[in-house]
């Protein structure tokens, strides 16, 4: 197997690797933890994050990055619990679409208005956490008439697969089957890899790039209908850490900050493995204090291995594998 | 694809079957109890850790402490209470980030068997085995009679009134509002603030209340980090003599305030002994046995005078507790 090869699809090991490390040592050390129960629970609880994760895979695919997104989610369930009562589960699309919005705004922004992808989605950030705390009343969770059942519903299983967790892994089938086996898909590749020699042969960089955006968006508004139907409660004030913890799963799948190199289930995998961790020191009952700290290391060595592989098999690679 | 996607992942998702079904849960297990909570930064839920941990070690029960990192961080929490159901542990304890927010898995622990005992800030379920809380309307009510006496009846008054969407806060402005339109109809509430829920948010909320309003005379507080963040701003802008400043609560910092007469009273509740309290009602529900549906433990008044000679067992942790 060429060096380059190895490379491309050691980096994508790092993740489903420290996953199976996790699942190995929590299961020994703590009971039940394997159960398929407690995976459904891990599963369930990755729901939000591995929406949030894939957009991100997207806009880092084609050099960006979006730290709006838990804003977006949170402006997203927000508008869903408010609009619950008058639209019933329609709602949900609702959620789906204020986040098409805020993917729309960054994509204009950053692909046709040359604005870097921090400022852009910073700016969209602060403008989603106004807006989420303009139609809440100050930011106060906002409580349909009746929401149970959704909520309720949304603990069930279907298949074995956690109910939540469905969406995000039509999404991932969707947006994996793009990246193999669609035109946009090489195209994102492209765009990611050198937008100017894409340009040269045809690819419409902005265009792309606009495209990466609106999906994040989608995935955003996405993860806050999700959000909605798990606590259904509309929530303005959540998601300040997820955005960094999106870009920490991605980056843990494989993702290239560079840009270029992408592919869906690494990153699925690193949603797991940070759930996965999360699960296992809270059901141990480690000081969340201790907890906090353990997290962020691990994310540090899970990242770290990622740059030991690339110098391990030192080569360089034109894009990276769907 | 999905031919591709096996073929490209069999080897680490063998490997993951394989440990799924080989690894095994551990021996025989004591009775263990979840302490789900919104902050172990906050004064509150770390004296009321103490409290807890303090029992279920005289109990011989694993306390398992969960801190959401905030108010806000209503998913963190939900998905913390999934981690105790499958933990099956032997009931949970759980002070609400958001209580509507969090009612769907309570209702899902207790259905799976698993009482729940609410503790300050309860979910909003039908189901709890039973809620521990302090009286709430009546330290409200505490706060408006000695803020009201120190103004003297009149003037303008701003509350710093904590979070919405939690019945602790709500009760305690319900109090105040009430004890000063019955008591006090010279003082006239001119602003309230839902969102200053900590001592940075508090500093800025007061500043711009000082520019807006001349007459302010008075601060209410619902939590004595929030005063705090109200007596620095006043003292930075040298109003500390003209505005009084009530709060609830008790830990170093709210003694710091009083000693230092920068608050006029605290409105305290008995912190350590409502984790005690829970603990308990946690040990019996998982025991089977029959709990009281709710328990209410009556409010105390601390002024600057009295500071220094009250007992305070039953309210903060020890200086040295770190939870």
């Amino acid at each position: 197997m060429k060096a380059s090869t190895i490379n491309r699809q050691a980096r994508f090991l790092v993740a489903p690797g420290g996953l199976l490390l996790t699942v190995c040592v929590a299961g020994a050390l703590v009971g039940d933890y394997a159960s398929l129960g407690n995976l459904q629970n891990i599963g369930s609880q990755a729901a939000i994050l591995a929406l949030l994760a894939l957009g991100q895979m997207l806009v880092m695919l084609v050099r960006g990055f979006d730290i709006s997104v838990g804003a977006v989610a949170a402006c997203s369930s927000t508008v869903a619990a408010l609009t619950m009562d008058s639209l019933g589960t329609s709602s949900l699309a609702l959620a789906v679409l204020a986040g098409l919005l805020f993917g729309g705004l960054n994509g204009v922004l950053i692909a046709y208005l040359r604005v870097q992808p921090i400022v852009a989605t910073l700016c969209s950030m602060i403008a989603a956490q106004g807006l989420a705390r303009l139609i809440s009343d100050d930011g106060q969770p906002v409580v349909p008439v009746d929401a149970s059942s959704l909520a309720d519903l949304a603990f069930q299983n279907i298949a074995g697969i956690p109910l939540l967790l469905v969406p995000a892994l039509i999404c991932m089938l969707l947006v994996g089957l793009v990246l193999k086996k669609f035109t946009l898909g090489r195209h994102l590749f492209m765009v990611g890899c050198d937008p100017q020699a894409a340009s040269l042969v045809g690819v419409d960089s902005r265009r792309v790039t606009l495209i990466a955006y609106l999906a994040c968006g989608v995935f955003a508004g996405l993860a806050g209908a999700v959000l909605f139907c798990k606590t259904g409660t509309g929530l303005p004030t959540e998601g300040v850490s997820w955005a960094l913890q999106s870009v920490a799963a991605a980056v843990i799948g494989g993702t290239a900050l560079q840009g270029g190199t992408a592919s869906v289930w690494p990153v699925f995998f690193g949603v797991l493995l940070i759930q996965a961790l999360e699960t296992a020191l809270n059901i141990q009952g480690v000081s969340p204090f201790i907890a906090e700290i353990v997290m962020g290391l691990i994310i540090l060595v899970a990242g770290g291995l990622d740059r030991l592989i690339l110098r391990l098999f030192s080569s360089t690679t034109p894009y990276g594998e769907s | 694809m999905m031919k591709t996607f096996i073929q490209t992942w069999r080897a680490p998702l063998a490997l993951l079957g394989v440990a799924m079904s080989c690894v095994g849960s551990v021996g025989a297990e004591e009775l263990a109890i979840g302490y789900a909570v919104p902050s172990l930064s906050q004064s509150f839920w770390i004296s009321s850790s103490f409290g807890a941990e303090d029992e279920a070690s005289k109990e011989g029960v694993k306390l398992i402490k969960l801190s959401a990192g905030g108010d806000s961080n209503v998913a963190q929490q939900i998905s913390q209470l999934q981690s105790l159901i499958q933990r099956h542990v032997g009931a949970i304890v759980v002070g609400a980030t958001n209580g509507d927010a969090v009612r769907a898995v309570v209702d899902q622990a207790v259905r799976q068997g698993i009482p729940v005992i609410g503790i300050s800030s309860p979910p909003n379920s039908q189901h709890l085995a039973s809620i521990v809380t302090a009286d709430h309307y009546d330290m409200g009510r505490m706060q408006a009679e000695c803020l009201g006496e120190a103004m003297q009846g009149q003037g303008d008054v701003a509350m710093l009134a904590g979070p919405a969407g939690q019945a602790w806060s709500d009760l305690r402005a319900q109090g105040f509002r009430q004890t000063l339109k019955d008591k006090f109809p010279g003082i006239n509430v001119v602003a309230e603030s839902r969102l200053a829920d900590n001592r940075n948010a508090s500093l800025n909320t007061t500043e711009d209340w000082l520019q807006r309003f001349a007459n302010l005379k008075g601060i209410y507080s619902a939590t004595e980090d929030m005063a705090a963040g109200a007596v620095a701003a006043l003292r930075a802008s040298g109003h500390l003599e003209q505005v009084k400043v009530s709060t609830s609560n008790f830990s170093p910092t709210a003694r710091e305030l009083l000693v230092n007469n920068e608050v006029v009273c605290s409105s305290v509740q008995q912190v350590v002994e409502q984790g005690r309290a829970a603990l308990r009602l946690a040990v019996a529900a998982a025991n089977k046995q029959t709990v009281e549906k709710v328990v209410s433990l009556p409010a105390l008044k601390i002024s600057a005078q009295d500071v220094a000679t009250v007992n305070l067992e039953q309210v903060m942790a020890p200086a040295n507790y770190v939870p």
